[in-house]
């Protein structure tokens, strides 16, 4: 019995079959006596025997198959009755008639608790009825469209039960039946770095436990959360058990990314931090000329202002990445920004021996967007561009008119970014591990805050590039910016 | 007496100059070099009594140059102080038993730290220093 199951009610019940078959053998008695001539003491006795017996056997029945339908038509009907009536003379069958009523109404309140009764019972039979594969139940509905994969095991680990969701992470065809087959064959634990030891724990111990399964060998091929639970939460000796598999690649990845932020952060800020000490601890010990004096303090102010703008690049980054940065858009002349910008990098080009090749459309619309954030970011674009390309190339900034957007292009023919790079460029601190780019000075923060820029505008920056051909940046910039 | 033969392989050039200073002050001579490979060929036309290199330098990281120094012919055995920012990522047993580097130090380090165990590490014959 479902403990939760109200206790009156199978108390009430008790007195109802207790009470209602002798009283109703009693009325019938009553009823027939009146209507039939047998007086024979005999005859009386046997008729009540019959009588009662068949009656409660009919409601042991009703009981026990819990198929009890409540007369309330006819408790109703009867009680009417009565009172109509109330004002016969024939006071019998008054008394038959209330007393028939009052029966009923001891029925119905039979047939309710009985109907209470089967509901809780039918809810614990739904939950033992989920590894049977009754498709006919809430809680095994429910199971199934879950989006973790879910199965049920006994403790050798022979399943009993599995979701949709569960075929699909250990990759079988979900309308096989999976009933009778082995848990770990599905999660072909051996088969993963670091599996046999999870499934050694697994087999050796029946407290609940998590486990994060790595599917290759990077992340994104994959990352298992893999929990299993004693059923019934009896760890010592469990009947079953439950496991529950969720994909982890996405937090996973987050986390790694994460952990490559903070460990690169911590040397680009280390950097200038390491160099503050090294001069001031100099200056205090050592004997020194008066300029050599100067020479030191303005290397610690220097960096300290470079510790200063790799804060304020990361500040800024975190405002707009939160949304809490607002730009400044007023209408602008986009050829001029681009002007700006250009006029910035000629001397550095030349410098450098690069041509840097200009082509706008005549037409170009005025565009509300934040004049300064746009220009620094042309800027950072263009100053990549020079960096990575060689003595003798050209970078060319290219305007490209389309009904919603503008896309300024910033190409050039320079090293090219390796493909498994392209993706990780508008990281955070990211930096190519490339040996040809290791001398160019940077600090991983550029493209990250040109992107968010971007953004911001409802805009983007895109990125294409073949080695030792060239990279080309394009700004997506919708027009219609309000 | 002769003086202190060191090279010095570091990429910023702040922090270059003032190891550079410092261990000028105490009398030694320095020569200076701004990428791994770079320093890897003033190595080997020169006689150093110590070498002090950065770890993340381009050209060649720092324990690659350490590398490539232990397993030539050219004096593989002279004293290597390293220096990173990424104290902690490194495998400590493989520097000191592998490489037999006399230091790793953690950026920030003290100036002082670096020149007190140069003149450790050659001394004639040398306390070890925990690395």
């Amino acid at each position: 019995m479902p403990s939760n199951t109200p206790t009156y009610s199978l108390t009430q019940m008790f007195l109802i079959w207790q009470v209602f078959p002798a009283f109703a053998v009693g009325l019938l008695a009553g009823v027939l006596l009146w209507l039939s001539p047998v007086t024979s003491p005999l005859q009386l006795g046997v008729l009540f025997g019959i009588l009662g017996l068949a009656i409660v056997s009919v409601v042991t029945f009703l009981l026990r198959h819990h198929r009890v339908m409540s007369l309330g038509i006819v408790e109703k009907q009867l009680s009417q009755l009565a009172e109509t009536t109330s004002g016969l003379s024939d006071s019998k069958a008054i008394v038959t008639l209330l007393g028939t009523s009052s029966v009923a109404a001891g029925w119905n309140l039979l047939a309710e608790r009985l109907r209470e009764r089967r509901w809780n019972e039918s809810i614990e039979q739904s939950l033992a009825a989920n590894a049977e594969g009754n498709s006919h139940d809430i809680v095994y509905r429910m199971a199934r469209c879950h989006i973790d994969g879910l199965a049920i095991t006994d403790r050798q680990g022979i399943i009993r039960f599995s979701n949709p969701a569960w075929a699909m992470m250990v990759d079988i065809d979900e309308k096989v039946n999976t009933s009778g087959q082995s848990i770990f064959e599905h999660l072909k634990l051996d088969s993963k770095a670091g599996g046999q030891d999870i499934r050694n724990r697994l087999q050796n111990t029946s407290s609940p436990s998590t486990h994060v399964v790595q599917l290759g060998r990077s992340l994104s091929d994959g990352v298992w959360r893999l929990a299993r639970i004693p059923l019934d939460g009896r760890a010592h000796d469990p009947e079953a058990f439950v496991w529950i598999l969720r994909d982890h690649t996405q937090q996973a990845l987050a986390e790694e990314a994460r952990d490559r932020f903070v460990g690169a952060a911590t040397h680009e800020l280390r950097t200038p931090l390491a160099n503050i000490l090294a001069y001031s601890e100099t200056l205090s010990n050592a004997e020194m000329d008066a300029d050599s004096q100067r020479e030191f303090f303005n290397t610690i102010s220097s960096e300290a202002l470079r510790l200063n703008r790799l804060l304020d690049q990361l500040l800024n980054l975190q405002q707009m990445e939160a949304g809490s940065l607002t730009l400044d858009r007023a209408p602008c002349d986009v050829l001029r920004l681009i002007e700006e910008a250009c006029d910035h990098m000629q001397p550095l080009a030349e410098k450098r021996g690069l041509k840097l090749d200009r082509r706008t459309p005549p037409n170009l619309p005025a565009m509300r967007v934040d004049k300064e954030k746009i220009i620094s970011l042309l800027i950072n674009l263009m100053g990549n561009a020079v960096k990575y390309t060689l003595p003798g190339g050209e970078v060319k900034l290219s305007v490209e008119l389309q009904a919603d957007f503008v896309r300024i292009h910033i190409e050039d023919t320079g090293i090219g970014i390796p493909e498994d790079a392209l993706d990780k460029i508008f990281e955070r601190f990211y930096r190519c591990q490339d040996p040809r780019t290791s001398d160019q000075v940077g600090n991983g923060l550029g493209l990250a805050l040109a992107r968010e820029v971007a953004l911001l505008h409802g805009g983007d920056l895109t990125v294409q590039s073949e080695i030792n051909k060239g990279s080309r940046f394009t700004l997506h910039l919708p027009t219609g910016t309000a | 007496m002769n003086k202190l033969q060191i090279l010095l392989a570091e990429d910023n050039p702040a922090l270059q100059n003032v190891i550079r200073f410092n261990l000028l002050s105490v009398g030694m001579e320095v020569q200076t070099a701004s990428r791994g490979d770079d320093a890897l060929k003033l190595f080997n036309n020169f006689n150093f009594d110590c070498l002090i290199c950065d770890h993340q330098m381009p050209g060649m990281a720092g324990i690659d140059l350490i590398r490539t120094i232990r397993q030539g012919n050219h004096n593989p055995n002279i004293p290597a102080i390293l220096c990173t920012s990424r104290v902690l990522d490194l495998d400590h047993n493989y520097l000191k038993n592998e490489l037999r580097i006399t230091a790793a130090l953690g950026k920030p380090f003290s100036v002082r730290q670096i020149v007190s165990t140069v003149l450790q590490a050659t001394r004639p014959s040398p306390e070890p220093v925990p690395v």
